[in-house]
């Protein structure tokens, strides 16, 4: 099956994903794809979708920690006490055009998280409602969040995915969130956005707006982030959805 | 690692990047780079310990390991900025 140039496989396509075609695949079971400053202290975590958009963070009190642990398999933790830890790419724009970013993550709820973004204020991020962390939204760093109808429980893991037919396109974005293949009750749309080839997993720390987006809270970690740079059909979402699903026991 | 983190105050950016040169040069910066088996790997990656944020005039902070603390001025973290409008708020 073809669809929007994304050819689907129930036995799985080249490289382990049930869909072909990801322009993003952070795994952090696959202990290959990680390097380290010391200890499980990441310096480097390197893209499997085979174009290269490895996540680095040089500054060793940024750099996220491997040391947790879902479904038997190794996990990255990104916040240790008031640290912001976060890793960036700057060598593409992911919110130019449609996209659909799938992850697992276990965020905690008492904190304003980010899940997948860019890294200035006016710039878009993928996460929680800074607000009423336990919303699942999108938002404009430090200027606005639109939020869905799909709440998050404390300490559990969740797969979640943002889907969006058009990327960042005339100044505004729209997004539809899914929470375990359920899709929220209506779409996110967040107007007057911009977006930039800076993308970051985790959070950030800028002069002008300090803690612009804060980390995956105290203890939460990323299992797995996975994007392509279209909106994938039903099917094919579901079959992405249901191997997150299955791999990491959610 | 496992050190409790906190914020620390410098008076200009040119009193942090003084410090944090002796630091490095102290840590031995660049750090090289291991794979998962612990083995010397690529170049270097880790080429900074921490880096500073300039709250205000005269106001630099920085967050590191206690341990390397000592003469430093402990602060309070960065207040998080959060001046949104709220669109299609959850009751």
């Amino acid at each position: 099956m073809n669809i929007l140039g994304i050819t689907a496989s129930q036995s799985g396509a080249a490289g382990g994903l049930p869909v072909s075609g990801a322009v993003l695949w952070l795994d952090a079971s696959d202990s290959t794809t990680f390097t380290f400053s010391s200890g499980t202290r990441v310096s480097e975590w390197r893209d499997k979708s085979g174009n290269g958009y490895h996540f680095t963070q040089a500054t060793s009190t940024y750099q996220p920690d491997r040391s947790a642990t879902q479904n038997s398999k190794d996990a990255v933790k990104m916040r240790v006490g008031a640290q912001g830890y976060f890793m960036r790419n700057t060598a593409v724009n992911f919110f130019s055009s449609a996209f659909t970013v799938l992850t697992v993550i276990q965020p905690k709820t008492g904190n304003y998280t980010a899940y997948f973004g860019q890294d200035s204020t006016g710039y878009m991020q993928l996460g929680q409602d800074s607000a009423n962390p336990s919303v699942l939204s999108i938002s404009r760093i430090g200027q606005a969040t639109a939020s869905s109808n799909l709440t998050l429980a404390n300490n559990t893991t969740n797969q979640i995915t943002f889907k969006s037919t058009a990327g960042v396109s005339g100044g505004s974005l729209t997004v539809q969130i899914y929470k375990s293949k359920t899709a929220a009750s209506s779409t996110q749309t967040l107007g007057s956005t911009a977006s930039q080839a800076v993308s970051m997993i985790g959070g950030s720390i800028s002069a002008s707006a300090p803690l612009i987006a804060d980390v995956y809270g105290d203890g939460g970690y990323l299992c797995e982030l996975i994007i392509y740079q279209s909106a994938l059909s039903d099917t094919n979402r579901e079959l992405v959805e249901q191997y997150l699903i299955d791999k990491w026991g959610v | 690692m496992g050190c409790l983190m906190r914020w620390y105050k410098f008076q200009s950016q040119q009193d942090f990047d003084v410090w944090h040169e002796a630091l490095k040069k102290q840590l031995g910066y660049p750090l090289p780079s291991y794979d998962i088996n612990g083995n010397l790997v690529g170049e270097p990656y880790t080429t900074d310990y921490t880096s500073v944020v300039k709250i205000a005039e005269n106001d630099f902070r920085t967050i590191i390991d206690q341990e390397y603390a000592q003469g430093l001025t402990p602060c309070d973290a960065p207040e998080i900025k959060d001046e949104r409008e709220i669109i299609n708020p959850q009751s």
